[in-house]
C-alpha cells in the first residue's frame, strides 16, 4: 500500500529513500500551513481550467495541484494508471472537476482544507464503526498543534501488518495479538514505539522533528510559512517562554531574537522593561514597538500615577506583565519594512504580536492540565562594601584631606559624632538578603473536535522578593478561548477573553539604591523600632518599609473574529477588539515611618489611571489565479480608539494613621486629573504574488490618520515593496547538489511612521495644575507652546534577507542585513527658557541611521533514536547614527549629541590622571561644558545567545546563554556625592589617593561636593559593561507512556528550573544589565511539576 | 470603509478634559481671570530651589550674601558663591520660571488685546496687573543676571535667538511697565486682602525700582503716594506677616493652601528635635542686631542642637489650624519707609530720613537713631535694612550689590569670594539652546 503525494519528483518514484522524503516533507509544511490558517489567509486559488485529452488521472491531478495549489493525495492501487479521459473545463470548481473525473470509478473524494484525498468508496458503515475483536483504533495527531496526521505510517513491531492514517488522521489494525507494539511514524516528525492492547481505542500523538524552515509564520493580518516569507520576521515559540519562571513575557525574549534589546530595569518583579528593536530610531518620540495581543493593538506605556526616583524610574509597573505567559502560544517579531509596513504608521519600531494558545484537536476528549512551580530567589552578585572600620576611616581622611575638623560644631557629621563607631549594618543583607519565594499554578483544560474547540485557563503567580518583609506581587490570569468552523468550513469565529488581577505591594522605591547607606548606621533601636537616634539630615532606608504602597491592575483583552467565506476565492472578516487596563495605587507615609517630630503628619499618595481602547478591523481576501502564479490580495480598515483618564491625588495633614486608605480622610488634598483621547483610522491593503514558490512579490500600503497631529497633518502614507527568490527551486540548482536544501534571497524597502508622541502637543492648552484655588478661582496657566504643523516621524527601512537550509534542513541559516534611516524627527524642539519653556514640539530634519547584521541557525547537530541535540544561536551587531542634523551645534541638542556618533552617546570628561594633590586631571579644563569628549556609547555591540537542547529519551535539558557586549557607567557614576562624603562606597574606594598613596587614579577622599559629578561621568568610570549570562537552565523527565497508562495520566513531566545562574562580567556595581546599583535580576531556582488527563 | 468626511470627524479627538485650548483662554472675563489666577498661583508653587518666588531668593541669596548658612551641604556652592549651574539647581529655576511668568504675562496681554468677549473694565484691571508682575520679574532677572534678553511678546520664534540687553534697556522696560500698569490699576485691590496688584502695589515697587536706579526724588514721590494709601506699619513685630497686616502692600496666596501655613516655615524649621537647623542666621547677623533690639527675639528662634545654640529666621510662624494665617509678603510697608529715608539722606534731607527710619526703629523697641550727617545716616539706614528685611526677598544680597559693597563685606566674609559672583551664572543649558545669549563673566 503507497499513499503518494504528486508532484514531479515522483519521477522517480520507485526509489523511495530520500527524494520522497523531501516531497512528503513539503507535504508536511503544506497541511501544517494550510490546516492552521483557516479560511483568513487563504492563498489558493480553487477554480481550475483543464482543456485536454487523453489526460491520465495523474495528469488531471497534477493540473489541480499546480492551478489550485491542494495537494491530492491517492493509493495507487484504487485505479488504473493508464486510464485516460478527456477533459474540458474552464474556471469550473475543484469539486466539479473531481466528480467528472472520476464519474464511474470505484472511487470517492474528500476535501480536507487544501488537501484532497482520494479514496476507495465506501459501501458500508463508516470505518469508525468498532469492529468484534482483536482491533486497535485510533487517531495521529500532531502534538504541537493537536491537529490530525493524514498518511501517518502505523506499524506493528515485529510484524508486516500496519496501515496509513485517513483524512481525519484514523487509523484501524484488525487481527492482531492481545500485546502489541505500534511503530508510528510520519515524516518530519520523530517516530516513536507506543505499546497498546487490543480493542483498544487511541489517541497517539507525534512531535514534529525540528526544522526550522517549516514553521508558520504569524505576519501582519495573516500568515505564511518562513518558506514563502518575503520579510523579516523572528518567532519565539511556548517552549522558550515556558523555560522561564517568568512573570512578563517579554523577559522571555531577553536574548532570543535577533535585532531586538530587552533590558529589564529593574529585578523588582513586574518592573518595566526596555524593549528596542533594530536601534533606537527616535531622538524624542517614543521607540516602544507595536505590540497587539490577539489582534488588539495594546499599550506598553506604564499606567503609573507615580512612580519612584531613578532612571529609568523602577517603580512604574510595565503593562505587559498583565499578561500571563503560560497563556501564549508564541510571540512574533516583525521587523523589516516588509512585515510592519502594514502596520503602516505605527510600525517604525517594530512590531510584536503575541498569539494565545488555542484549544487543540482532543477528538472532543477533555483534557486537563495541571504546572505548579515553586522557586527559591536570592541576590545573585553582591558588592563587596567597605565595612564600619574601613569607612570610617576614609571619612576621617576626607576631613583631613579638605583641611576640616570633624568635631567642630559646624561639621558634626552624625556617621563620626553620633553613631556607634563599632557597628557595622551590612546593608546589603539588610536590604537585598532575602530569599524570595515564587509560586506559580496554572490549570488548563481544553477540547477540541473537528469543529469546535475552547480552552480555559487560569494561572495563580505569587513572587516575593528579596527586599526585608514580605511583600509580593500576586497575580490571577484566566484565558478563555473559543474557535468554532461550520461544517461546509466557509464561516468561523474565533473569540479570546484575557483578563488578569494584579496586586502588586512591594515596598516603594528600590531599596538597592540605599547599599551605600552608612555601614554604621544601626537599621533598629534595641527595642525593634526604626532607629532615627541622631540622624540629622539621614534617613532610615527601612523607613521605606512602613510606608505601605499598594499597586493594583486589572486588565481584560477582549478580541472576537468572525469569518465568511463569500466565494471559494473571497473571504470576509472581521476582528473587533476592546482593552480596558485600570491602575490603582495608594502609598501612605505614617508617622511610624518617619523620625520622631511634632510637625511630622502623615500623608498618602494615590493614583488611578483607567485606559479602554477598542478597535475594529474590517478585511476582505481575494485570490486568483494569474500567468503562472497566483496572486492574493488582501484590504483592509482600521478604526481605533483610546481614552485613557486618571486622577493622582496627595493627601496630607492627616489626623491620624489610621484614616490614610482615604483620600476623603485627609487634612487636605491636592489633585490632579489627566485625560487623552487617542484615534486612528486607516486603510491598508497586501497584494501577493506567489510564482511558484519560487518567485515571490509583496506589496503593502497604508493610509492612515492619527489625532495626534493638527487638523492640517493627520494623515500619512507608508508602504513598502518586498521579493524573493527560492532559488533552490531552480531547475539548475536543483539537480547539481545535494547538499544545500533550501536557498531564499529577499529584499524589502518601505516606509513606516511613528506617531508615538502625546496627545494634544498641537495646540497650547491652559489648565490648573495647582492644589488649592486663588481665591476660590482655578488658576489656569499654558502648559505648552503651540505647533500644528508637525507629523509623523518616517522611517525607510531596507533589509536584505538569505535563508538558508541544508542536509535537508537540519541546519538552517537566517542572515539578514537592514538599514533604517528615520527622518523628519518629533522632538520637543529645544528652546531656551526665555521663550517660556524649554521645548517645543517640532519635526526636526535630522536623520538617524540604524544598520545591522542579525543572524539566526539553527541546527540539529545529533539526531538518534532516544538523543537529539540541537543548538540555536542568534547574534545581532547593531549600529546607531546620527546621520544628519542640520544646525546641530546652535541647537539645544549641541550638547548630548554628535554627527556620525550613536545618539546614545556617553559624552563627558576624558580622565587623564591625579595631580599632585589628589584631584582629577581631564584632557580638558572641566569648568568648559563645550569641550567634553565621546566617551563611546550604551549601545550593544554585539548581541546574542546560544540555546542547547538536549532530549534523551523522556528527559529534556535546556540552557540558554545571554550575551551583551557592551559599554556602560559603573555604580559610581550614579552616585552624588563623593568618596568620603557620608556615603559607602565598595573596596575599591581604599585605594583613593592620599599622600602616602600616590599611585592611585583614585581621587583622595572629601567631603566636598562640588567637582563629584564631573568625576563620576567622566571617563574613569565609563567602560566594558559587558556580560555573559547562564540564563536558563530547564531539566524535565517525563513519565514513559507504561507508568502514564497506569495513572490514567496523558502526561507527566516534572520539571527543575535554574534562572539568572552565573554571570561573568567585570562589571563594577550590581549589575551591568540593571546598571550602577539597581535590583538586580534575581538568582532563582524553581521545580515543578505538570500533569495532564 | 468611510467616507473621507466621517473619518476626519472621527479623527477629531476629545478635548484634554481639563484643560482649555488657547483659543478659548480668553473668551469671557471669567476665563481670562482663570489665567491670571494661575499666573499669581504659578509664582507660587514648586519648593525650595525649584521656584523663584516662593521662598527660594530668601534661602539663596541669604546663602549667598552674608545672612544665613546651611546646616547640610546641600547648597554649599551657594554658601560660598561658587554657583553650580547646571540644569535643575536653583540658578535654573530663578531664570526658567521667571520666564515663564513672563510667557504668561504676554501670551495674557496679547490674548486680552484681541478678545472680543471680555468687558473693558476686566481687561484693563487684568491688564494691568500682567504689566506689574512682568516688570517684577524683570526686575528679579535683571538684578540677579545682569543684562538679560527681553521678551515681550510670547513668540517663541522670536523669543528664541535673542541675546542680552542692556541692564539700562531692561529698566526702562521696568519703568515703562509700571507706570502702564498705574495708569490702568484702581486704588482698591480686586479681591480679598492684597493679594493681586493695585495702584500702590505698582507703586511700591516703582519706588525700590527707582531706588536701585539712584532716582531719589521719584522714588520718595513713589513712597509718598504708597503712603497715601491705606496703609500703616503693624503696631507688633508679631502681626507684620500676618495676612491681614496693615502693613502688608502686596503678599503672594499659596499654590496649595493649607500645606505651609507659612511659606518659609518649612525651609528653616529643623525637621525633628534629632535635627540639625537647615538653615541658620550667620553670626554677623546675628551680632548685627542691637541690644534691646526686638525683632533679635521675634524673628528669630534660638535653637541648642548638639551643644551649640543655631539661630534660624522665624518671620512666620509653625503652622496651626489651616487656613493659613500668614502668606508670602513681598511689599511691605517698613520697606517703603527704608526706600523713602535713604532716598531723603541722598537727597540731604537728614531729618525727614531720620524720622523715617526713627518709624521702622521704634517699632523694633529701639531708641531713634544716634546717626549724624548724610554718611553716618545712609550706613545706619543700610543698617537697619539688614536687621529688618533679612531671609527676605534677598534685599541684603541685593543692597550689597547696589551700593556697591559686595565685593568688601562678602570679601571680608568669605575666603571663597570673587568679584564676578556679583552675577549667577545663567544656566548652561541656556547657553546652549541660545547661540546669541553669552554667560556672565567668570562662569566659562
Amino acid at each position: 500500500m503507497k499513499l503518494l503525494l504528486h508532484g514531479k519528483v515522483l519521477a522517480t518514484r520507485d526509489s523511495f529513500a530520500i527524494p520522497k522524503l523531501l516531497l512528503i516533507m513539503r507535504l508536511t509544511v503544506f497541511l501544517t500551513l494550510a490546516l492552521s490558517i483557516h479560511v483568513c489567509a487563504n492563498t489558493i486559488a480553487q477554480t481550475v481550467t483543464i482543456t485536454s485529452k487523453r489526460l491520465t488521472l495523474e495528469g488531471v491531478f497534477r493540473e489541480i495541484e499546480s492551478q489550485t495549489g491542494y495537494s491530492v493525495l491517492w493509493n495507487e492501487s484504487l485505479f488504473d494508471k493508464n486510464y485516460k479521459i478527456d477533459v474540458d473545463v474552464r474556471d469550473a470548481p475543484v469539486e466539479k472537476v473531481l466528480d467528472l473525473c472520476l464519474r464511474g470509478l470505484p472511487v470517492t473524494y474528500r476535501l480536507h482544507d487544501k488537501t484532497i484525498l482520494i479514496e476507495k468508496a465506501r459501501a458500508t458503515a463508516p470505518a469508525t464503526a468498532p469492529p468484534p475483536e482483536n482491533w486497535v483504533q485510533g487517531i495521529v495527531i500532531d502534538a504541537g498543534s493537536g491537529r490530525p496526521l493524514i498518511g501517518a505510517s502505523v506499524k506493528v513491531k515485529g510484524t508486516s501488518k500496519g496501515t496509513t492514517t485517513d483524512a481525519s488522521g484514523r487509523f484501524q489494525l484488525r487481527d492482531i495479538d492481545e500485546k502489541v507494539t505500534l511503530l508510528v511514524s510520519f515524516v518530519g516528525y520523530q517516530p516513536i514505539e507506543y505499546p497498546v492492547k487490543t480493542n483498544q481505542e487511541v489517541m497517539i500523538s507525534l512531535v514534529e522533528k525540528p526544522s526550522a524552515l517549516t514553521d508558520m509564520v504569524i505576519i501582519g493580518y495573516g500568515t505564511t510559512s518562513r518558506e514563502r516569507s518575503t520579510g523579516s520576521v523572528t518567532t519565539v515559540t511556548a517552549e522558550t517562554i515556558h523555560d522561564q519562571p517568568i512573570s512578563n513575557p517579554l523577559s522571555a525574549l531577553e536574548g532570543q531574537v535577533p535585532g531586538l534589546n530587552v533590558i529589564t530595569t529593574s529585578g523588582r518583579p513586574g518592573a518595566n522593561m526596555s524593549v528596542q528593536l533594530r536601534g533606537i530610531n527616535s531622538i524624542a518620540a517614543g521607540t516602544d514597538p507595536l505590540y497587539i495581543v490577539d489582534g488588539v493593538p495594546y499599550n506598553s506605556t506604564p499606567l503609573n500615577q507615580f512612580d519612584f526616583l531613578g532612571d529609568p524610574p523602577v517603580g512604574d509597573q510595565s503593562p505587559l506583565n498583565s499578561i500571563d505567559p503560560t497563556e501564549i502560544e508564541s510571540i512574533t517579531i516583525l521587523k523589516d519594512a516588509d512585515a510592519t509596513a502594514i502596520y503602516g504608521s505605527r510600525g517604525a519600531n517594530g512590531v510584536i504580536l503575541i498569539t494565545t494558545r488555542r484549544g487543540k484537536y482532543t477528538d472532543g476528549k477533555l483534557v486537563a492540565t495541571a504546572d505548579v512551580y515553586q522557586g527559591w530567589g536570592t541576590l545573585g552578585h553582591r558588592m563587596n562594601m567597605l565595612n564600619t572600620q574601613q569607612y570610617l576611616a576614609l571619612r576621617k581622611q576626607a576631613f583631613i584631606n579638605d583641611g576640616l575638623d570633624y568635631t567642630a560644631p559646624s561639621q558634626s557629621p552624625p556617621d563620626l559624632t553620633v553613631f556607634s563607631q563599632t557597628q557595622n549594618t551590612d546593608w546589603q543583607k539588610v536590604l537585598l538578603g532575602n530569599t524570595a519565594h515564587t509560586t506559580s499554578a496554572n490549570v488548563r483544560l481544553e477540547s477540541g473536535s473537528d469543529l469546535s474547540k475552547f480552552t480555559l485557563g487560569l494561572t495563580y503567580r505569587r513572587e516575593s522578593t528579596i527586599y526585608p518583609g514580605s511583600d509580593a506581587d500576586q497575580r490571577i490570569a484566566g484565558v478563555m478561548t473559543y474557535d468554532y468552523t461550520s461544517p461546509n468550513r466557509k464561516f468561523g469565529v474565533q473569540a479570546t477573553n484575557n483578563f488578569s488581577y494584579d496586586k502588586n505591594d512591594l515596598i516603594g522605591g528600590d531599596p538597592a539604591t540605599s547599599i551605600g547607606t552608612t555601614p554604621n548606621m544601626q537599621p533598629y533601636t534595641l527595642a525593634g523600632a526604626l532607629n532615627w537616634a541622631g540622624f540629622g539630615s539621614l534617613t532610615n532606608p527601612l523607613s521605606v518599609m512602613y510606608q505601605p504602597f499598594n499597586n493594583t491592575t486589572g486588565n481584560l483583552i477582549s478580541n472576537a473574529v468572525v469569518h465568511y467565506q463569500v466565494l471559494p476565492d473571497l473571504d470576509l472578516k472581521v476582528s473587533m477588539g476592546y482593552n480596558q487596563s485600570t491602575m490603582n495605587q495608594v502609598n501612605t507615609m505614617p508617622t511610624t515611618s518617619a523620625a520622631p517630630s511634632p510637625y511630622y503628619t502623615p500623608s498618602a499618595v494615590f493614583g488611578r489611571t483607567n485606559l479602554s481602547s477598542w478597535v475594529a478591523e474590517p478585511q476582505i481576501n481575494y485570490n486568483i489565479k494569474l500567468g503562472q502564479g497566483r496572486l492574493s490580495a488582501l484590504g483592509g480598515s482600521t478604526l481605533q480608539r483610546r481614552v485613557t483618564d486618571g486622577d493622582y491625588i496627595y493627601g496630607f495633614n492627616y489626623s491620624s494613621d489610621l484614616l490614610l486608605n482615604s483620600p476623603a480622610a485627609a487634612g487636605n488634598t491636592y489633585l490632579s486629573y489627566n485625560y487623552a483621547d487617542y484615534r486612528y483610522s486607516s486603510f491598508f491593503g497586501r497584494l501577493n504574488y506567489n510564482w511558484a514558490d519560487k518567485y515571490i512579490l509583496s506589496f503593502n500600503g497604508r493610509r492612515d490618520g492619527s489625532s495626534r497631529f493638527g487638523s492640517d497633518r493627520r494623515w500619512g502614507n507608508f508602504g513598502s515593496v518586498a521579493a524573493a527568490w527560492v532559488f533552490t527551486k531552480e531547475n539548475w540548482l536543483e539537480t547539481s547538489q545535494k547538499w544545500l536544501s533550501f536557498g531564499k534571497l529577499r529584499v524589502s524597502y518601505g516606509t513606516v511612521g511613528n506617531d508615538q508622541i502625546g496627545d494634544y502637543g498641537y495646540t497650547a492648552n491652559y489648565s490648573a495644575p495647582y492644589a488649592a484655588p486663588f481665591q476660590g478661582i482655578t488658576g489656569v496657566t499654558p502648559q505648552n507652546l503651540e505647533n500644528d504643523q508637525y507629523s509623523w516621524e518616517s522611517d525607510k527601512k531596507l533589509n536584505f534577507g538569505l535563508d538558508l537550509g541544508f542536509a535537508q534542513n537540519r541546519v538552517s541559516l537566517t542572515a539578514d542585513y537592514y538599514q533604517n534611516r528615520t527622518g523628519n524627527q518629533l522632538v520637543g524642539y529645544g528652546l531656551p527658557a526665555i521663550t517660556g519653556f524649554t521645548t517645543v514640539e517640532y519635526n526636526l530634519p535630522a536623520v538617524i541611521a540604524n544598520n545591522g547584521l542579525e543572524l539566526d541557525i539553527t541546527s540539529v547537530n545529533i539526531r538518534t533514536k532516544n538523543f537529539t541535540w540541537k543548538t540555536t544561536v542568534n547574534a545581532t551587531i547593531p549600529k546607531n547614527k546620527l546621520v544628519i542634523f542640520p544646525n546641530l551645534a546652535a541647537s539645544s541638542y549641541a550638547y548630548g549629541y554628535r554627527i556620525g556618533q550613536s545618539v546614545h552617546s556617553v559624552i563627558g570628561y576624558k580622565f587623564l590622571r591625579l595631580d599632585s594633590a589628589g584631584n582629577p586631571v581631564y584632557l580638558q579644563d572641566h569648568t568648559s561644558t563645550n569641550e567634553e569628549t565621546v566617551l563611546g556609547n550604551t549601545d550593544p555591540k554585539v548581541f546574542g545567545g546560544i540555546t542547547n537542547s538536549f532530549t534523551y529519551k523522556t528527559w529534556n535539558l535546556r540552557f540558554f546563554i545571554q550575551v551583551d557586549r557592551k559599554d556602560g557607567y559603573n555604580y559610581l557614576a550614579s552616585t552624588f556625592s563623593p568618596i568620603g562624603s557620608e556615603q559607602n562606597f565598595d573596596v575599591l574606594a581604599l585605594d583613593a589617593w592620599t599622600p602616602a598613596n600616590q599611585n592611585t587614579n583614585i581621587p583622595k577622599a572629601t567631603t566636598a561636593n562640588y567637582n563629584w559629578y564631573y568625576y563620576a561621568t567622566s571617563s574613569a568610570n565609563f567602560g566594558d559593561a559587558s556580560f555573559i549570562r547562564l540564563k536558563s537552565v530547564y531539566l524535565s523527565y517525563d513519565l514513559p507512556k507504561s507508568v502514564l497508562s497506569k495513572l490514567g495520566a496523558r502526561r507527566v513531566s516534572i520539571y527543575v528550573q535554574g534562572y539568572n545562574l552565573l554571570t561573568i562580567t567585570g562589571y563594577r556595581g550590581l549589575d551591568p544589565e540593571t546598571g550602577g546599583i539597581f535590583t538586580p535580576l534575581i538568582r532563582t531556582f524553581t521545580g515543578g511539576i505538570q500533569v495532564s488527563f | 470603509m468611510l467616507s473621507a468626511s466621517s473619518c476626519k470627524k472621527f479623527l477629531t479627538p476629545n478635548p484634554e478634559q481639563s484643560a482649555i485650548q488657547a483659543s478659548q483662554a480668553f473668551s469671557t472675563d471669567a476665563s481670562a481671570t482663570s489665567v491670571v489666577a494661575g499666573l499669581y498661583t504659578s509664582m507660587q508653587y514648586g519648593g525650595l530651589g525649584s521656584s523663584p518666588f516662593n521662598g527660594a531668593l530668601g534661602v539663596f541669596l541669604g546663602l549667598a550674601s552674608d545672612e544665613l548658612n546651611g546646616y547640610s551641604q546641600t547648597y554649599l556652592d551657594w554658601q560660598n558663591d561658587q554657583f553650580t549651574y547646571t540644569d535643575y539647581c536653583p540658578d535654573y529655576y530663578d531664570w526658567a520660571d521667571t520666564y515663564n511668568y513672563i510667557y504668561q504675562c504676554n501670551a495674557a496681554i496679547e490674548g486680552m488685546n484681541v478678545s472680543t468677549g471680555m468687558s473693558d473694565s476686566i481687561r484693563t484691571q487684568l491688564s494691568g496687573e500682567c504689566y506689574f508682575i512682568r516688570a517684577f520679574c524683570y526686575f528679579e532677572l535683571t538684578n540677579l543676571y545682569g543684562s538679560v534678553p527681553l521678551t515681550t511678546s510670547s513668540s517663541y520664534q522670536t523669543n528664541a535667538t535673542l541675546g542680552r540687553t542692556d541692564t539700562a534697556a531692561i529698566y526702562q522696560q521696568v519703568i515703562a511697565d509700571l507706570q502702564k500698569a498705574e495708569s490702568l490699576l484702581k486704588p482698591n485691590y480686586p479681591s480679598a486682602n492684597m493679594v493681586r496688584a493695585n495702584l500702590y502695589v505698582a507703586q511700591g515697587l516703582l519706588a525700590r525700582v527707582y531706588l536701585y536706579q539712584g532716582k531719589w526724588a521719584r522714588a520718595e514721590a513713589e513712597v509718598d503716594s504708597v503712603l497715601a494709601g491705606p496703609y500703616s506699619l503693624a503696631t507688633s513685630l508679631s502681626g507684620v506677616f500676618k495676612i491681614t497686616s496693615p502693613e502688608v502692600i502686596w503678599e503672594l496666596y499659596p499654590a496649595s493652601q493649607g500645606s505651609r501655613n507659612a511659606y518659609d516655615f518649612g525651609f528653616y524649621t529643623p525637621a525633628s528635635s534629632q535635627s540639625g537647623p537647615k538653615y541658620y542666621l550667620t553670626s554677623t547677623l546675628v551680632n548685627s542686631f542691637e541690644p534691646g533690639d526686638q525683632r533679635a527675639t521675634t524673628w528669630m528662634t534660638a535653637y541648642p542642637f548638639n551643644g551649640t545654640t543655631y539661630y534660624y529666621p522665624s518671620k512666620y510662624v509653625t503652622p496651626g489650624a489651616s487656613p493659613a494665617t500668614q502668606y508670602n509678603v513681598v511689599l511691605r510697608l517698613a520697606e517703603q519707609y527704608l526706600i523713602r529715608a535713604e532716598a531723603r539722606a541722598e537727597q540731604n534731607n537728614l531729618s525727614g530720613a531720620a524720622a523715617d527710619l526713627n518709624a521702622i526703629r521704634t517699632r523694633a523697641g529701639l531708641g531713634a537713631t544716634t546717626a549724624s550727617g548724610q554718611a553716618s545716616l545712609l550706613e545706619a539706614i543700610a543698617h537697619e535694612r539688614q536687621v529688618e528685611l533679612f531671609s527676605e526677598w534677598g534685599h541684603r544680597w541685593f543692597d550689597l550689590k547696589r551700593t556697591g559693597t559686595i565685593n568688601a563685606v562678602l570679601g571680608t566674609e568669605k575666603p571663597t569670594w570673587t568679584p564676578d559672583a556679583s552675577l549667577l551664572p545663567i544656566p548652561r543649558s541656556e547657553i546652549q539652546a541660545d547661540v546669541d545669549l553669552s554667560q556672565n563673566p567668570g562662569y566659562n
